[in-house]
């Protein structure tokens, strides 16, 4: 049995997990607060809302990934799959996305 | 007793399954089973996410207006709802290594109970939504009960909305599913620290879930500005 398969069996502390709820409670009011303003008014360029809608998104999702899901106590070889799967869906995405911004 | 289940539910052997040299093998097996199965699911809905954001950039504006025709405030209710749901079922997990059999039982329900009101809520918004002649194939109209016309692509954007909400709730379902069997085990205090894959395993599919609801909700509901 290899070292670093060991580390699997801890976990994040139930403080840990209720001030991820508390942080994740905190975005989802953030991105509806922001959902109420065109932020492209008060910025240069477009799509603004759609952007910070997004990486709002992306920073709940890692929350949940890394302390829910464990990625970040678990073991390597899960990280692997998990970013196998957002890789071959970021390939998807910004090879389609690209095509049809350029036309 | 213990004919009316998997034998692996039934009873928490003191030894791992005979392919596995320890507990944390047979563990690390399980938990990258379950990522695998993920990652297909991630590119499952992941081709949907995709095919709405190509869509919207040749209709933008319909799709800003499709955003408006449905209920934020339902969205984020049942957005704060699966993020609790996830809280409760990261707790049972965290029971379970302890071996605190009652604690994962209790938290499982919660967790249950939560998805039930999500399925709930996702009811009663397509209650609203069939009332607004906004379901597809059924009773869609583009002119509006309260007058005016819908966009000619609003259709397009409604038709996403219901494949990506249906599909989610259909998984919304399977996990509450999962989980009130779950707490059959835990009731008869079958998990211990050193055995609760099942505990682990059902909660990664909680968690996704749930990170599937937290794109889907602002990409369906929040973008209502080009």
């Amino acid at each position: 049995m290899s070292q670093p398969l060991r580390d699997i069996e801890s976990s994040p502390s139930p403080g840990t997990n209720f001030m991820v709820l508390v942080a994740l409670m905190v975005l989802l009011a953030i991105t509806i607060g922001l959902s109420f303003i065109d932020l492209d008014r008060y910025l240069p360029g477009r799509g603004w809302s759609t952007i910070a809608a997004l990486t709002i998104a992306a920073a709940k999702a890692a929350l949940v990934l890394a302390y829910f899901m464990h990625l970040k106590y678990g073991n390597r070889l899960s990280i692997l799959f998990a970013a196998a799967g957002f890789t071959w869906l970021a390939i998807l995405g910004v090879y389609l996305l690209a095509e049809v911004a350029i036309g | 007793m213990t004919t009316d289940m998997p034998l692996e539910l039934a009873q928490a052997p003191d030894r791992p399954a005979e392919q596995f040299e320890d507990h944390v093998q047979q563990r690390v097996a399980s938990t990258l089973g379950m990522w695998v199965f993920l990652a297909n699911e991630i590119l499952f809905f992941g081709t949907l996410f995709v095919g709405f954001y190509v869509l919207r950039q040749f209709w933008t504006a319909d799709f800003v207006e499709g955003a408006k025709e449905l209920k934020w405030w339902i969205g984020g209710i049942n957005t704060a709802v699966l993020l609790i749901s996830s809280y409760v079922m990261a707790m049972a997990v965290h029971a379970a290594h302890e071996g605190q059999n009652r604690k994962i039982f209790h938290r499982l329900l919660i967790t249950a109970a939560l998805g039930i009101l999500f399925l709930l809520f996702k009811a009663g918004e397509y209650g609203i939504d069939y009332h607004e002649h906004l379901i597809p194939a059924w009773n869609y109209t583009r002119a509006i009960p309260d007058g005016g016309t819908r966009g000619e692509h609003v259709e397009l954007f409604i038709v996403i909305y219901f494949i990506t909400t249906a599909l989610h709730a259909l998984h919304v379902l399977i996990g509450v599913i999962l989980l009130l069997v779950l707490a059959i085990p835990a009731s008869r205090g079958r998990f211990t620290p050193k055995y609760h894959n099942f505990v682990d395993g059902v909660g990664l599919y909680w968690h996704f879930v749930d990170l599937v609801w937290i794109f889907l909700y602002p990409t369906l509901y929040l973008l209502r500005h080009g």
